[in-house]
């Protein structure tokens, strides 16, 4: 219990739980909806998960798992894969498109000019909504991240293996040669990027939905940009799982597994780097791939890169909402 | 962003951690292969089957505590290779499972085999292990649908049934079975007509090899 205080004591006060923007962001968010809403929307939106996974443990059992193709790792990864990925992708359009009536529902109520008159009272109520999208969230995310890091772990299991020296094994003939200690850490930038980016990702949509509700002033126009969006991250996720679908069905004889931007484009646009979660997926990467070796970590850098962007996005919304004479 | 900071810092040390331990315990845990590899006395497990007779070979499987009470036997005019004679029997390291073995010779060494008389016998060991075990080896070869990584210092050859084969490549993983054991304990005889280089590479790791004809 401390370690969760100490933990939400390092936030910033608009994203801390006890916050009364924050609080009463949320509240009004749950009465937006009457409770059998509510429970309708999640009791289908359970069903369609449920229906995804069977549909994807049913295509395991006949040999064929979902857009993995040619794959002999775990069999639990198998068949999540396809319903954790569609789930990110969902969890992102949600992100982007939650924010999209922020300032015109306060402008509805006429509260958002005794808001700006407030001490950073704009700046505030954007960075509360941002903040409160993730408490939103929360059990799509714990859905989300649960299953990464019960990955991580079997990857550190699976590290054990061929008495310790997995690891060792994979690292000889790759290009370009690293030595041992880079490449574990190379393993770990990749882990790390792999548990955190589908945070990031999600954070840079609800920033971007934010920006776009409180830059462009025009409804119809946010409203029109928001949709480009959308159907732009729909455009890049469906190529990345056909690139990957086909890779996997390309016959490793003639080498054409992909290049390392193809890896990269696909854990950011794509799977936001579930494929990275299995260990021996991993390392094929690096025995196949020119270069994959360091997937994981220009992955990891351009989720900082992303994070700077997001944080920039966010200040950008709340400045944008502290100006005068929006109406 | 400074606390997203920290805490991607935080996560990429503790991975690093994890993960370097997971090497140290895998390490600490199991210091040989669940099959025993040949020395480099060309001996197995203590034993020269080189030197030794079948009926001694019989004899002194029979006593191994390792091997199980009761299994070996001497095969005669084992189908369809017709090696004469062969000896079977499961080795049994004190655990629960154990592993069917055939042990036959040749004119320069003898061969320890994965049981082929059953589809569901499993192999020996995994490519994996044996380079854990013995390092790269010196050379790779092909030979029809099997992959035979060679060790000349030990003059041993491992024998190992590659994930796919296609003509002059082959993708071999570190899960892939060993299914034979070829220790070589004389010199060849010599080649007096012709001489047959199969197609060979040096070791270039895991995934995609390439097999050149010339020697």
């Amino acid at each position: 219990m401390r370690a969760h205080e100490h933990l939400v004591a390092q936030f910033p006060t608009w994203a801390r739980p006890g916050n009364p923007m924050l609080r009463y962001m949320l509240q009004r968010e749950e009465r937006r909806h009457s409770r059998l809403v509510r429970l309708a929307t999640n009791v289908i939106g359970a069903g369609v998960l449920i229906a995804v996974l069977l549909f994807s443990y049913h295509m395991f059992q006949e040999d064929k798992p979902l857009v993995l193709g040619d794959f002999h790792g775990s069999p639990l990864f198998a068949v999540l894969y396809v319903p954790l990925a569609l789930l990110q992708f969902f969890t992102m359009l949600v992100a982007i498109l939650i924010p999209a009536n922020t300032v015109a529902l306060e402008q509805a109520r006429g509260t958002w000019e005794t808001l700006k008159i407030t001490s950073h009272g704009g700046e505030l109520a954007i960075r509360a909504r941002w903040a409160a999208e993730f408490y939103q969230m929360r059990w799509l995310l714990a859905i989300i991240l649960v299953p990464r890091l019960f990955f991580a772990g079997r990857m550190l299991v699976d590290l054990t293996a061929y008495q310790g020296r997995h690891l060792d094994l994979y690292l000889i003939g790759i290009t370009p040669e690293v030595p041992l200690a880079v490449g574990l850490a190379l393993l770990a930038a990749g882990m790390t990027a792999s548990l955190v980016l589908p945070l990031v990702l999600i954070g840079f949509n609800a920033a971007l939905g934010l920006s776009l509700a409180t830059v462009i002033r025009r409804r119809q126009i946010a409203s029109l940009c928001r949709l480009a969006v959308v159907i732009g991250e729909g455009f890049g996720f469906g190529l990345a799982l056909l690139a990957a679908d086909v890779n996997s069905r390309t016959s490793w004889t003639t080498s054409n597994t992909g290049s390392w931007r193809d890896h990269l484009f696909f854990a950011l646009g794509g799977d936001h780097g579930l494929r990275l979660m299995d260990l021996r997926t991993q390392f094929e990467m690096w025995a196949d791939v020119r270069y994959g070796v360091l997937v994981g970590g220009l992955t990891l850098i351009a989720m900082i890169v992303l994070a700077l962007l997001t944080n920039n996005l966010l200040h950008m919304a709340a400045r944008h909402a502290s100006l005068p004479g929006r109406e | 962003m400074k606390l997203f900071g920290w805490l991607l810092v935080a996560l990429c040390v503790v991975l690093i951690a994890g993960a370097a331990g997971a090497r140290w315990i895998g390490q600490r845990a199991q210091t040989a292969p669940a099959f025993p590899l040949p020395g480099e006395d060309r001996c197995w497990d203590g034993l020269c089957f080189s030197a030794m007779p079948p009926e001694e070979v019989l004899a002194a499987l029979r006593v191994s505590p390792r091997v199980a009470p009761g299994s070996a036997a001497i095969l005669e005019g084992l189908q369809p290779a017709g090696y004469n004679p062969a000896v079977a029997f499961r080795w049994a390291p004190g655990t629960n499972r154990s592993l069917p073995v055939l042990l036959y010779w040749a004119t320069n060494g003898y061969h320890l085999m994965r049981d082929w008389r059953q589809d569901s016998n499993p192999p020996l060991l995994r490519a994996g292990d044996v380079l854990a075990a013995l390092g790269p080896p010196d050379r790779v070869s092909l030979q029809a649908d099997q992959v035979s990584l060679h060790y000349a210092s030990r003059r041993l050859e491992v024998v190992i049934v590659p994930s796919s084969i296609v003509l002059d490549r082959a993708r071999l993983l570190p899960g892939d079975g060993v299914i034979r054991l070829f220790v070589i304990s004389t010199d060849s005889p010599p080649a007096t007509e012709r001489v047959y280089y199969p197609p060979s590479s040096p070791w270039q790791g895991f995934g995609l090899i390439r097999f050149a004809t010339r020697p």
